[in-house]
């Protein structure tokens, strides 16, 4: 079996692009299977597919998030670059998308709300994906619902590898200023959403044309085909939210990604109730329409496991006793230094610094004697440098205050501290049926493999 | 059968995965396969128990298999795991009524190593992945009836490991920020904490790229030659011969090896080797190539130690002298022992309805040493009845003849028969070192030079601290501890002619 780095045993291609190949391959370190990109060896020399190269493992790196592919490593082994990646056990949205129907709404939504939770994060860490189209989109065999290829990627605020007036992306999915070649921001990638909600709802791409030159022509100059002419079941108020989102003039669209998710699911959640069954099935969530509920919802849980839990099984209720207060969704966890590995536990207001007095204190000389504070508001917790000499930087960017999200990585001073959440309240389901689905997964092969020819 | 490569992927899947992302831990090497077992070794800094580093494994369990418990134990004799402890994951090989878990748990519930094992199947593992913390596993081993007294993580002697540690930050964060430009030497009395200071140093500098630190224990090194031989055995490199010299040629060759980076000896225990080294001809020429080396800029060393150390660094024809920088340990801030019980204590469930109060007596019982506070944790953990402690549990404990003999040792460590003898006529808790004097002098005791000496050996062990010119007892509980233990008049007249000598 051919491997890579000795290491990564390849087990089979799983995709070819312009830039390099996409093998599983088995990392014998860890006995787990991941996604191994390699640089196509006639670029390795093209210091700016290099460089690209490795910026995408440098964008990907710094984001850490469910929705997100996750990266593990860069490497060079034999002359060859790449890079390694989780494995998505699963297909890519481009695939559901293949037979030409139009998605259930439900459907459709749950994946705008993954898709855009990655994106949102993203935006908040600098980064523009500039590529968001299904074929991008991975949904694992748990119905993760994952944004891939980071490739034309671009951190907001650096320097460019990619100038202004170079066209990078997919013609079918591109905003206006990317197809002219003008500076972006994150409300491409909220236009490009946009198209693919369109698409999931009427299997028609909003500015399709019958050529490349035609759908660009569309894409600049003409407004999208009304979504009544095409599935007149739509809720009204998702045309009015997916036109302001297509807008040419990026200053008209939504502001943020989040707005437009939740515009999205709003418009579209009252019109859930009096919807008869869409198109197609949400294969998220088939007991919507009287299917059988995913196995991991049927888990039959004792009483004593019951209350272990941070919701019921089987239901998106949460139980209180797990919010009660902040300090028992998110903690520190102290990476370097004489305290690594220490849980340092939060509550509604901590101070940061080397002082005595700080609630936090740290034995790390480069840190301010009040350094930064942490505190809880709405719903999630915040950070604020005070004032400190060395700054307060969050994955990376300095920051004078900024809403903290799980895995975030905090620098203060020579200290790096892991912000863990384990789920803003929202999302705690989420993540709690996110795992379960993947230990579902786990077990069964396990089982599987334990019964083998038995 | 069991398709063992895949059996193996997705034990690492779950392992690496989702176990680890709850209990939080790092995956150290995979254990071979060994007849339907799989498992990894991990280490888990963030449990409170006193297993950091346990294998986890998946077992393939079928009731037909004649002693599932001798494969694992066989398994982990071949992991070269140095303890038992272990979490057994039961993945059952056949559909049907029999609940595999609780079927291995009665084994081991029967067999010598109820204590040992944690099974855990499939719904644990849902509970923990959910819960997504440490705390659900903890959970669990509890209520897998393994005692509370063998999960205890409190350390007793030795260093502790990186979790237990607790304080000390000023003393860390100095020597990693100044190692660069210069040596220190930790001296205190026993069990103060002079060691896990070092091994703290240790896991820090170990994770900068700019240094390459090195630990030795030199309690056992009794001349140059087990010295020089266990140096060339850590670094893989021959040694000829044992002379200080050896050791120059030693680091040079280490400097010389690709990627290398400044190295940082840190010299655990060095008061034996110290002593031998200061009565060889020539006098001391292992530690004046030390202080040799590092004004060269070659290597920097941090030595720990207690007595022999402590009077060469003030000796002015020691090498020490002007060579290091040195810190006399303290005990604790009283911050410091409240998290050293409150930490481990919540984890393992322990209520706490007088926290506060119980830690504040804990912090006048101890005076805040880091020793005599992990010793009575530890047997509060082994005595306790209800997953519940009040004050007067500790109280209880710290009144026993065992916690009053233990006190009494740590206070006087290896102390000279004047140091004792001044303790005991001395009642405090505070006195002037004029009425010492006059004491010690009815007892025919004058040499002020000794007295004086023995005072800062007092204070070095951290049971006197020094206040202008008088001294109070830093273990603020001695006076009284030791007269409930012993016949203190006794022990004066026993010790009396020692003294004088």
């Amino acid at each position: 079996m051919p491997s890579i780095a000795g290491r990564y045993q390849i087990l089979e291609t799983i995709g070819r692009g312009a830039m390099g190949i996409v093998y599983k391959a088995l990392d014998s370190r860890f006995n787990r299977v991941v996604a191994l990109k390699v640089l196509n060896a006639d670029l390795r020399d093209d210091s700016t597919y290099r460089e690209r190269f490795v910026r995408e493992a440098h964008t990907m790196g710094a984001l850490s998030h469910p929705n997100i592919v996750r990266f593990y490593e860069l490497g060079e082994s034999d002359g060859k670059s790449f890079m390694v990646l989780e494995y998505i056990d699963g297909h890519s949205l481009a695939e559901s998308m293949k037979d030409g129907q139009p998605c259930d709404l439900d459907y459709s939504v749950e994946i705008i709300q993954q898709v855009g939770a990655a994106l949102s994060y993203a935006h908040r860490h600098g980064v523009i994906h500039r590529d968001i189209k299904p074929n991008n989109i991975l949904i694992s065999t748990s119905n993760r619902v994952v944004v891939s290829d980071f490739g034309v990627a671009k951190a907001a605020a650096a320097s460019s590898l990619t100038e202004i007036g170079t066209v990078l992306g997919t013609p079918a999915y591109m905003s206006p200023e990317q197809a002219k070649g003008l500076r972006l921001d994150e409300r491409s990638d909220l236009f490009c959403l946009a198209i693919l909600m369109y698409q999931l709802v009427t299997a028609k791409r909003p500015f399709a044309g019958h050529d490349m030159t035609e759908s660009l022509y569309n894409l600049v100059t003409q407004p999208p085909t009304p979504l009544s002419e095409l599935n007149p079941s739509l809720p009204s108020a998702l045309e009015t939210t997916l036109l302001k989102a297509l807008a040419k003039d990026p200053s008209l669209r939504h502001s943020s990604v989040d707005e437009f998710v939740s515009e999205v699911v709003r418009c579209c959640g009252e019109a859930s109730l009096a919807r008869t069954p869409g198109p197609r099935p949400n294969p998220l969530h088939p007991d919507i329409h009287g299917n059988t509920a995913p196995s991991s919802l049927r888990s039959d849980f004792s009483d004593a496991t019951r209350e272990a839990l941070p919701y019921t099984p089987g239901s998106i209720a949460r139980t209180a006793p797990l919010l009660r207060k902040p300090g028992d969704m998110a903690w520190f966890l102290v990476l370097n230094g004489p305290q690594r590995g220490q849980k340092l536990s939060l509550s509604e207001r901590v101070t940061l610094g080397r002082a005595p007095d700080c609630d936090l204190v740290f034995a790390d000389e480069s840190l301010s004697r009040q350094h930064a504070t942490v505190y809880f508001q709405g719903d999630s917790f915040h950070i604020a440098d005070r004032g400190s000499s060395n700054g307060t930087l969050v994955n990376g960017l300095r920051v004078q205050q900024q809403a903290l999200h799980d895995r975030d990585e905090i620098h203060i001073g020579k200290t790096i501290l892991l912000f863990v959440q384990a789920a803003s309240p929202d999302d705690l389901n989420a993540e709690a049926k996110r795992r379960l689905r993947d230990l579902d997964d786990v077990w069964k092969l396990l089982t599987q493999a334990a019964r083998h020819g038995g | 059968m069991v398709d063992k490569d895949q059996f193996v992927a997705l034990t690492g899947r779950l392992v690496n995965g989702l176990l680890r992302e709850a209990i939080g831990y790092s995956v150290e090497r995979e254990i071979p396969y060994y007849r339907a077992i799989a498992g990894f070794m991990v280490e888990a800094p963030m449990l409170w128990i006193r297993h950091s580093r346990f294998p986890i494994l998946t077992i393939a369990y079928d009731q037909k298999s004649p002693d599932v418990l001798a494969d694992v134990l066989k398994q982990l004799e071949m992991a070269k795991t140095t303890e038992y402890f272990a979490l057994l994951i039961v993945v059952p090989t056949r559909d049907g009524t029999v609940n595999e878990a609780e079927e291995l748990r009665h084994v081991i519930s029967n067999s010598a190593y109820r204590h040992d094992f944690v099974v855990l199947d499939r719904e644990h593992l849902s509970s923990i992945i959910v819960k997504g913390s440490s705390q659900r596993l903890v959970e669990i081993i509890l209520e897998q009836g393994i005692e509370l007294s063998s999960l205890s993580p409190y350390v007793l002697s030795g260093p502790v490991p990186g979790k237990m540690f607790f304080g000390r930050e000023k003393e860390v964060k100095t020597i990693s920020q100044k190692i660069q430009t210069g040596d220190y030497a930790v001296v205190g009395g026993r069990r103060i904490g002079k060691s896990s200071i070092l091994m703290n140093l240790l896991r820090l500098l170990s994770s900068d790229p700019r240094y390459q630190a090195h630990y030795m224990n030199c309690e056992d090194k009794f001349d140059y030659e087990d010295f020089i031989q266990a140096l060339g055995d850590d670094f893989y490199l021959p040694v000829d011969g044992a002379d200080p010299r050896v050791f120059r040629r030693l680091v040079t060759d280490l400097k010389k090896r690709p990627g290398s980076r400044q190295m940082i000896f840190l010299l655990d225990e060095v008061d034996g080797l110290l002593d031998y080294d200061s009565r060889c001809q020539p006098a001391g020429a292992l530690f004046k190539t030390f202080r040799a080396l590092s004004h060269e800029g070659v290597c920097r060393f941090v030595f720990s130690g207690s007595r022999t150390l402590f009077k060469h660094l003030r000796d002015p024809q020691s090498p020490f002298f002007n060579f290091c920088t040195y810190m006399m340990l303290k005990p604790l801030e009283e911050k410091s022992v409240a998290e050293m019980v409150r930490m481990p204590m919540r984890q393992l469930g322990i209520e706490l309805p007088e926290e506060d109060a119980l830690i504040q007596r804990m912090v006048e019982i101890t005076s805040c040493h880091p020793n005599l506070t992990q010793w009575l944790c530890d047997r509060l953990l082994t005595q306790i009845q209800d997953h519940r402690l009040c004050v007067r549990d500790l109280d209880e404990v710290a009144g026993s003849f065992d916690f009053r003999e233990h006190f009494v040792q740590t206070a006087w460590g290896e102390a000279a028969a004047l140091e004792k003898l001044i303790s005991l006529i001395m009642e405090g808790p505070r006195f002037e070192t004029l009425e010492l004097l006059h004491r010690l002098g009815q007892y025919g005791i004058q040499a002020k030079d000794r007295i004086r000496q023995s005072l800062d050996m007092l204070q070095l062990g951290a049971l006197l601290e020094r206040e202008g010119e008088s001294y109070y007892f830093a273990l603020s509980t001695f006076p009284a501890m030791v007269r409930r233990l012993e016949d203190v008049s006794l022990q004066i007249d026993g010790l009396l002619e020692r003294a004088r000598n």
